[in-house]
């Protein structure tokens, strides 16, 4: 006993369950509860929108275009139906699917969780046409007034400075700290975005370069969208255009936040890299 | 038609009454356990990991980005505090060791799902597909007897590192079910958008692969300078294709090779291509659920291998 306790602490469980198991009734009990799992399995995995789209999202890029690829796909049938009307459409389904699918899949979704098997298979459903990569740059006090970026997400720049290489370290790599910036960019308000940029305050002034404490003196948080290239519509121009973006001071008071404006930070001088292969820059150098 | 709805069932009833060799579980245990040394570690041992965890899944109060009220399992631990969530991963990292080892049975399964679930499901927005496989890989395990075999249980239990007695196939079966309706289903909702069709050139992965978000190479795409534009069509078109009617592998057995190395394939390539956590890895893991017969046969070859074991009267 002490010897099957030792290798598997669940055998003294499965002896006193094998009665049960061993029970004529228990081959049809055991396959009701297998297709209730599967019911419940299927109900939660089966695709459908599972929350409704803010207003802010159906205003990005990305969605606007599908919505005008499927007016102009639509047309090409015969079903007339601007993107306008599509949106209105959608929106309007969407909200009262979602209404009625939380009900008949709560009791499913319940025990799903309960059981730590969750069914949201949501990947990758579409590109994102407009991604925001998030920008952290800083003025020191060694060079006031210039916001020099300390990291780029998705980009070597800054990475080689001595405050860059501090901040990355292999930590803004990681998948979730990706999923966190990718979510402040997708996020109907500011607050994720200014949590973030708290944090990586904190983190820059706290930051040792080269044996001293960082001089850091403001930190600035933006999110700059580029449409990403089409392969029809490769080689045209895509302009950076701050979508959101926050200004922290020493004492961590936001002191500026705007909205849709063309980049100001500049860009630390980087060596050509070989693996960086980016061509030449849509604007020009130290514009941005 | 009461007829009929009787026979399925009893068909049903037979199907989940058969049993088989227990190699295609135990290599699922392996493979998974792998996949969750591969998540935990990184977390644990390096310093990189460690600041990641306390930006994510720690509470702003301690550091962390954001406000984490903590879910009920998590202030049973003690909260969302940095000694909480590095004692839940060490914890992981123990069960991971034990699940790849196969021993205390499935009670390292059991300590894995809850540690996992405890720290990674309490900020969702870091969450994703890899963190729902995990839980439903481990769950999946629990269910079955996934030491029986190829196991240093198995080496205690019969002085042999395989054995070819029989275990319940249901567990097994009702992994290749969820991967089924995991693939198929993450296919299906990929149709909303129109670059995952032939109505916008299949051009979903040259676009994807340029988000700064995922992609590894961000600027891989650009660079390329047109060349990509075609591979990355047929990659899309193959993508959406095998994952759409992934379902086929549960009524067309002799098909399951063909899937398992295009599964192979599109996994290897987000790995290399994206950084999206272990998703992959765990997916891969359940590979063996449509193999038993090819996972029996090299679970007797391993045996055969390591029978000069030194042997002796087995315990039981």
């Amino acid at each position: 006993m002490c010897y099957a306790v030792a290798v598997d602490p669940f055998r003294p469980l499965l002896r006193l369950l094998a009665p049960i198991r061993t029970a004529a009734w228990w081959p049809p009990v055991r396959a009701v509860l297998v297709l209730l799992h599967l019911v419940a399995v299927c109900a939660v995995a089966c695709p459908a929108p599972v929350k409704s789209v803010d207003a802010r999202a159906w205003k990005r890029p990305s969605v606007q275009l599908e919505l005008r690829r499927w007016s102009e796909r639509l047309g090409q049938v015969g079903i007339a139906a601007t993107p306008e009307e599509l949106q209105a459409f959608s929106s309007s389904v969407q909200t009262a699917w979602t209404a009625q699918r939380k009900e008949v899949v709560r009791p499913f979704h319940s025990y799903l969780r309960r059981i730590g098997a969750p069914q949201g298979w949501y990947m990758f459903t579409g590109p994102d046409r407009e991604p925001q990569r998030f920008v952290l740059s800083a003025t020191t006090a060694s060079a006031p007034g210039t916001f020099a970026i300390v990291f780029e997400l998705g980009s070597d720049v800054g990475r080689d400075t001595p405050l860059g290489r501090v901040f990355a370290d292999g930590f803004v790599d990681d998948h979730r700290v990706r999923r966190a910036l990718f979510q402040s960019s997708w996020s109907p308000n500011d607050n994720l975005l200014r949590r973030i940029c708290r944090t990586f305050n904190a983190r820059l002034r706290d930051a040792t370069v080269d044996g001293r404490k960082s001089d850091v003196v403001d930190v600035r948080c933006s999110l700059v969208a580029r449409a990403v290239e089409h392969p029809a519509q490769r080689g045209g121009a895509r302009d950076d255009r701050v979508a959101r973006e926050i200004t922290i001071n020493a004492r961590g008071d936001e002191i500026e936040s705007r909205e849709g404006a063309a980049p100001t930070t500049t860009r630390a001088k980087k060596k050509p890299s070989a693996k960086k292969l980016k061509t030449a820059p849509k604007t020009p150098e130290g514009a941005r | 038609m009461i007829g009929f709805c009787k026979r399925q069932w009893q068909r049903f009833v037979a199907t989940l009454s058969t049993v088989e060799d227990g190699a295609a579980l135990a290599l699922m245990r392996i493979a998974a356990g792998f996949a969750l040394l591969v998540l935990v570690v990184p977390f644990v041992v390096s310093d990189a990991g460690a600041q990641i965890v306390g930006f994510v899944f720690v509470d702003d109060e301690f550091g962390g980005y954001r406000d984490l009220p903590g879910t009920e399992m998590m202030r049973v631990f003690g909260g969302p505090n940095p000694t909480t969530v590095s004692a839940l991963l060490i914890t992981s990292l123990i069960a991971g060791i034990c699940m790849v080892l196969g021993v205390f049975g499935r009670a390292p399964v059991l300590v894995a799902a809850v540690a996992t679930r405890v720290v990674f499901g309490q900020n969702p927005d870091v969450s994703g597909g890899g963190d729902a496989l995990l839980g439903n890989v481990l769950f999946l395990l629990l269910l079955g007897d996934c030491t029986h075999t190829l196991s240093l249980d198995c080496w205690w239990r019969t002085r042999r590192l395989v054995d070819e007695t029989v275990i319940p196939a249901w567990p097994r079966k009702l992994a290749l079910v969820q991967l089924a309706i995991m693939y198929t289903a993450t296919g299906l909702q990929k149709l909303v958008s129109t670059t995952w069709t032939p109505l916008d050139g299949f051009s979903a992965l040259y676009q994807i692969l340029q988000s700064p978000q995922w992609a590894r190479f961000p600027w891989l795409i650009e660079a390329a300078d047109g060349w990509l534009v075609v591979p990355m069509a047929l990659g899309t078109l193959i993508t959406i294709v095998w994952e759409c009617s992934f379902w086929l592998v549960l009524v067309k057995r002799s098909w399951r090779w063909g899937y398992a190395v295009v599964g192979v394939g599109i996994h290897i390539g987000i790995i290399v291509l994206m950084e999206v956590g272990i998703f992959s890895w765990l997916s891969m893991a359940l590979y063996p659920a449509m193999f038993p017969l090819a996972a029996a046969q090299l679970a007797r070859w391993i045996g055969a291998w390591t029978d000069p074991l030194p042997s002796a009267p087995p315990r039981s």
